[in-house]
């Protein structure tokens, strides 16, 4: 089936901007189309259309919504390589956060526009017994599992960061939840057999760099993770396939982890002897090794280590910030929840800025790696501005910050969220 | 017992083993074996925009600033950087030149990063 793309479905800025938009300088088209030919990517620019513009609240948070292959209408970031959003919006419809929906996060520009089932393999090696090609074929045949999963990106709300720090200046829309269905990574493993002194395994997609200097994006998990048997190797994604800008045909599910290692078009595992100091490990990534990754914007010589398990966030869905709310009444207010690496214990909920705190509901557990839904009421007696506030506490007993965390990768916020509505 | 028998009783507990193993394992796992769905996987093809706004003049600098930033990324990641300090800005077009192979000469970040940093401080609709 080829799922082929209306140009018209495109939005994109080419429009009436700036006295510093011009045509791409013809040598350095034919250059790079050279190399994007080579490497599939074929589609140019798209014609601009009606661009629907939101705002982030944020400084410089103006985006377009726009719509790429397979994908509904989502907030864009950059287009190559892609970096789209999930409105918020979304997150309110229901726990599980659509396929067309779901956001996209790219690291390298080229990557494949076509995949064909029946030739694709996922290549193990390393140190192991027998190295393996496995067919997709192959894959669908092996015992089956499912799990709830939420994939967040280690940046995601970068954009309020304060101080800021340069990366995807995302809003709070650069997470998903999904069921994922596919098979153990320690099921692949075993059919290759990990020999004695393994002690990581890393991962690596379809995608490459522009430039042969560029490193291939890659990422390891230690070995007892590897075989905990719930990371898992998905072919689905909320029942269906993937769509290709989130990984198709296979992608790694990595729960309670952030989305980094959740390698997309996963297309070789090797497992590794000594601990992986590839660039996307050693360099990139690296959060401070203190509670909540956080540290102070001045401070100097703090040790760094890779990223690694969600802390707990929770949200406001249905009322926006400077929404109006009826005097008198009770008011409804529901959002989501998650734990990080293990479940939600309670949901706190405050209207009068974080003075008094009353425990929420919470909605149907879809394991503890999911968003959970939760709810509480709220009467607004006087006349003026509630600040609403949202807090989740993981079964760890670990609970959000009440200020912002910092680190200069702009990772890992998860402050107590807030909302202010006010009465009509 | 006959040796055959033996054999049989073997692997019999053998199984029942793994089968408790598994249980247990699977107790203590969020991951569910499901009742098997059905995913049907089929080959895609689709067309991803290019994205090709470019910064405009006729400068040695932003000639220079299109024909290598704008190699790996298009403008949208440019355009959508915070307000950042000069020196921030210097350290990453330093850090897609070292880290990303970025074929730019060392002594030309710091004129791109001053660019950039004027250029991004007034982006019109962001997102390219």
């Amino acid at each position: 089936m080829e799922a082929l793309v209306n140009p018209t479905d495109y939005v994109n800025a080419e429009s009436p901007a700036p006295s510093t938009s011009g045509p791409l300088p013809r040598r350095s088209f034919l250059k790079m189309t050279a190399g994007l030919i080579a490497g599939g990517i074929l589609g140019r620019s798209l014609p601009a259309f009606a661009a629907k513009l939101i705002q982030l609240p944020f400084a410089n948070g103006s985006r377009q919504l726009v719509r790429f292959p397979q994908k509904g209408e989502m907030i864009l970031l950059r287009q190559r390589p892609p970096l789209l959003e999930t409105p918020f919006e979304v997150f309110d419809r229901g726990v599980f956060t659509p396929n067309e929906q779901f956001f996209v996060r790219w690291h390298l520009p080229v990557i494949p526009t076509s995949i064909d089932v029946n030739t694709f393999r996922l290549r193990v090696d390393g140190h192991v017994r027998t190295p393996i090609e496995l067919s997709l074929k192959e894959i669908l045949r092996q015992p089956q599992i499912e799990l709830a999963a939420i994939n967040q990106c280690s940046g995601n709300s970068r954009g309020f960061s304060s101080p800021r720090v340069p990366g995807g200046e995302w809003g709070n829309g650069a997470m998903g939840n999904a069921l994922w269905t596919g098979v153990t990574l320690k099921s692949i493993l075993d059919r290759a057999g990990v020999l004695p002194g393994a002690v990581q395994v890393r991962f690596n997609g379809l995608d490459t760099g522009q430039m042969p200097e560029t490193p291939l994006f890659m990422k390891s998990l230690d070995l007892d993770h590897a075989m905990d048997g719930e990371v898992m190797v998905a072919y689905g994604m909320n029942g269906t396939q993937l769509p290709m800008l989130n990984g198709f045909p296979l992608r790694l599910i990595v729960p309670g982890w952030y989305s980094t290692y959740w390698v997309k078009m996963l297309s070789h595992i090797e497992v590794l002897d000594k601990p992986d100091d590839n660039y996307w490990m050693h360099t990139a990534y690296l959060i401070p090794d203190t509670p909540g990754g956080t540290m102070a914007p001045d401070a100097k010589d703090v040790k760094m280590v890779p990223i690694n398990r969600l802390v707990p966030r929770s949200f406001i869905t249905n009322l926006r910030d400077n929404a109006t709310v009826r005097r008198g009444v009770p008011i409804a207010v529901r959002g989501i929840a998650f734990g990080g690496d293990t479940g939600v214990k309670s949901v706190d909920f405050s209207s009068d800025g974080g003075t008094t705190w009353q425990n929420a509901a919470l909605g149907k557990d879809y394991g503890r790696y999911s968003f959970r839904r939760w709810n509480a009421t709220f009467v607004a007696k006087q006349p003026g501005d509630y600040k609403l506030m949202v807090k989740a506490t993981n079964s760890n007993d670990l609970a959000q910050p009440a200020t912002p965390t910092w680190n200069p990768g702009g990772f890992m916020r998860n402050v107590i969220e807030q909302v202010t509505v006010h009465t009509a | 017992m006959s040796l055959i028998f033996r054999r049989i009783l073997f692997v019999f507990l053998l199984g029942l083993t793994a089968t408790l193993v598994n249980g247990v394992a699977r107790a203590q796992s969020a991951a569910m074996p499901s009742p098997h769905r059905t995913i049907r996987l089929t080959s895609q093809k689709i067309t991803l925009p290019f994205g090709d706004k470019v910064f405009a003049g006729d400068g040695k600098i932003v000639k220079v600033t299109n024909q290598h930033c704008l190699l790996c990324h298009s403008r949208g990641m440019i355009d959508t950087q915070p307000p950042l300090t000069l020196d921030t800005w210097k350290k990453e077009v330093d850090k897609m030149r070292t880290a990303y192979g970025c074929p730019l000469r060392a002594d030309q970040t710091a004129e791109i990063a001053d660019f950039i940093a004027h250029a991004a401080s007034a982006p019109a609709p962001n997102g390219n």
